[in-house]
């Protein structure tokens, strides 16, 4: 990289950085990030292509944000989580690059810099499933996830069946059975629209992974999905915008 | 050479006892029924009746070499040298890689006629070295027999110790004093012995990769010859096969996880001592699960009805548990790693074990380990659909593939769990 080039992005806490970073590293040991004017966005699928994390943040939503060109680059997510969880809440974090390296600035009075090593992209691009939804629900962060620990008591899925007025979550396996059931217009559900009752059930692991991951940064969850399709959920950075997309795989129990 | 003789290991004798849940996961080893001593193991051990007597409390002979470490007591455990009361090219005693194709008989054989010296020792001598550790240690590293001689407190007792994870062995004794001429010792093994800022981690794969046999490096292990030098330990035999296995294949899974997924299904079989192994590799990312079936009437599903079922499996991120069904789900593993290594592919692969009546005796998981990769050596049945590939296993297996599904988390998600690219 002969060329100098301007890349640095700033943010005044270290939450959306956390969330990212906690989120990616459920899926994939390897994350290829790609900056571009407008802002940081990040694609990717686990290797079992079951889940797909899609992370756009824009430029406004950080505290300053300066990219002269696009690019790529990649590093180890375990080296990074390690690095972002050395900074507490409050701290600014500042990225930008150097040669080979990703620079990680930590600022609150206490001045800390790593320096990252960037490693080869095996990078190729992610097409996004074709998918319209028939239910869209606003839930508690904390309703979803304590939810998603009941229903694990008894089984490894979640089966999620929305009607007009409420949200009804089941799990069943061996031992037994159990069910979850969030109203409408409660402090757990904040929006709920249904064009079609829907059903479809999904992997508790991957649901529970994401939601943890995410939860530092968001108090609500933005669900979407429709009949034995995939679900999406919507986490959101901060205020200032910037979200992560997290696509789910269905299970259908046919043959 | 036979100066003993013993009757048995004929297949309508039946182990009896207490088989249940809980024999399955504990298999002799964990007592979890709160009796002291494993009754199915008393009996399977009577089924070998030995009538051969150690008049004396001596005894001479060449040590294949074979260093015991046992669990009892631990942290203070009872560690000494396996040796047969004669001299001469005895290493198949204890070299498990030898015995595929061996019959129950012979194995029992090359076992029965290992005596078991027994010296007390704490788990961190190892970290510091005594008289007597060193000797075990340096006969440990001997490429080949070596000659030596041992006075027992008493005349051994004991007939044959059996069990699911370690080949069995016969009579011991205490250890009064211990002589061995001329260990030639083998010059990687000595190298990381002598290498006191090498973690194990490290020397146990350095080892492999220099073409060290598992069963000398696990050996090596056991003894507490390598990695860090105050950190070094003394580790049960049992454990440190298993520990071993596993360093081994986590290892082997870095490097698979770099290339690319196989192209077809792909199956193998192999029959070894009445258990049947299939395996089946799939065009995926790496993942996976080995299962189990123990018939009725086998070593621990003696009073079953209908074959008993038990596995365990991993995703792409590994594991974090020790799995319910034990060490051999390392030992498969390894095995499957190996394999994916030399053809540098990744796959999700599901191994399966079906344990007939005439496996009537535990003989340790060397035979899950060799037998896996003596099934991987032979030439694949390649399909390109899992349906296809499973038709294809299940005119090997007994027991029916609805059953194998229904306890297969793999194979469970093959089926079900859909993927995000079927939805373009």
């Amino acid at each position: 990289m002969a060329i100098a080039m301007v890349f640095l992005a700033k943010t005044s806490t270290s939450g959306e950085w956390k969330a990212v970073s906690s989120a990616i590293s459920t899926l994939v040991e390897e994350a290829t990030f790609e900056a571009s004017l407008e802002g940081i966005t990040f694609r990717a699928m686990d290797p079992s292509h079951v889940a797909l994390v899609d992370l756009l943040w824009p430029k406004s939503a950080f505290e300053k944000y300066e990219c002269d060109k696009p690019f790529k680059f990649t590093v180890k997510m375990e080296d990074f989580a390690k690095l972002i969880k050395r900074a507490d809440t409050k701290d600014n974090i500042e990225i930008t690059t150097s040669d080979e390296m990703l620079v990680l600035r930590i600022v609150d009075g206490y001045k800390r810099e790593f320096l990252l090593h960037l490693i080869e992209s095996t990078y190729g691009p992610t097409p996004l499933p074709k998918l319209s939804f028939n239910v869209r629900a606003t839930v508690a962060e904390r309703a979803f996830e304590r939810m998603l620990i009941d229903i694990s008591a008894v089984s490894d899925h979640v089966t999620i069946d929305a009607s007009k007025d409420r949200l009804v979550f089941t799990g069943k396996s061996d031992i037994g059975s159990g069910s979850v059931t969030l109203e409408k217009a409660t402090q757990d559900v904040l929006e709920l629209e249904v064009k079609e009752d829907s059903k479809a059930t999904y992997n508790i692991e991957y649901l529970s992974g994401m939601i943890k991951a995410t939860g530092s940064a968001s108090d609500t969850v933005a669900l979407e999905y429709s009949n034995k399709m995939p679900i999406r959920l919507e986490l959101k950075l901060s205020d200032l915008g910037g979200r992560i997309h997290f696509y789910l795989a269905p299970r259908i129990e046919e043959k | 050479m036979n100066r003993y003789d013993w009757i048995c290991l004929n297949d309508e004798v039946k182990v009896a006892g207490e088989a249940s849940h809980l024999c399955l996961i504990c298999k002799g080893g964990r007592m979890l029924c709160g009796k002291v001593s494993c009754p199915i193991i008393a009996r399977a051990r009577s089924l070998v009746k030995s009538s051969f007597l150690i008049s004396s409390e001596s005894i001479e002979g060449s040590t294949p070499p074979g260093v015991f470490v046992g669990r009892v007591g631990y942290p203070k455990v009872y560690v000494g040298p396996m040796i047969p009361p004669y001299f001469g090219e005895t290493s198949i005693l204890d070299t498990p890689e030898l015995w595929v194709g061996r019959s129950m008989d012979e194995i029992i054989d090359y076992r029965l006629s290992l005596i078991r010296g027994k010296a007390r020792m704490h788990i961190s001598d190892a970290s510091k070295g005594t008289h007597m550790l060193d000797m075990m240690q340096e006969l440990s590293m001997s490429v080949s027999p070596v000659d030596s001689e041992a006075l027992f407190a008493e005349r051994p007792k004991g007939v044959l110790s059996l069990s699911e994870d370690t080949q069995p062995f016969g009579p011991s004794a205490s250890l009064k004093s211990f002589k061995a001429f001329g260990a030639k010792v083998d010059e990687k093994i000595e190298k990381a012995y002598y290498d006191r800022d090498l973690k194990a981690f490290e020397a146990v794969n350095e080892l492999y990769s220099g073409g060290v046999l598992i069963s000398r490096i696990q050996r090596a292990f056991s003894a507490g010859m390598l990695g860090v030098g105050d950190r070094r330990r003394l580790v049960p035999t049992r454990w440190s096969i298993t520990a071993v296995d596993n360093m081994l294949s986590l290892r082997l899974i870095e490097e698979i996880k770099q290339y690319d997924s196989l192209d077809e299904y792909e199956v193998y079989s192999f029959g070894n001592l009445g258990n049947l192994f299939l395996t089946i590799l799939m065009p995926e990312e790496w993942g996976f699960e080995w299962i189990e079936a123990w018939f009725p009437n086998t070593v621990w599903n003696v009073e079953g009805k209908a074959p008993a079922l038990m596995g365990d499996h991993e995703g792409y991120a590994g594991r974090s548990t020790y799995p319910e069904v034990g060490g051999c789900y390392y030992s498969a593993r390894l095995a499957v790693v190996e394999k994916l290594k030399s053809i540098r592919r990744q796959a999700k692969v599901l191994a399966l074990r079906e344990i007939h009546p005439s496996y009537i005796l535990p003989v340790g998981v060397w035979n899950v380990r060799e037998s896996v990769r003596s099934a991987l050596r032979e030439e694949a049945k390649k399909f390109d659909n899992l349906q296809s590939a499973l038709n294809y296993v299940s005119k090997f297996l007994t027991i029916p593939l609805s059953k194998w599904i229904e306890n297969s988390s793999l194979l469970k998600e093959a089926f079900f769990q859909r993927k995000i690219t079927d939805f373009k």
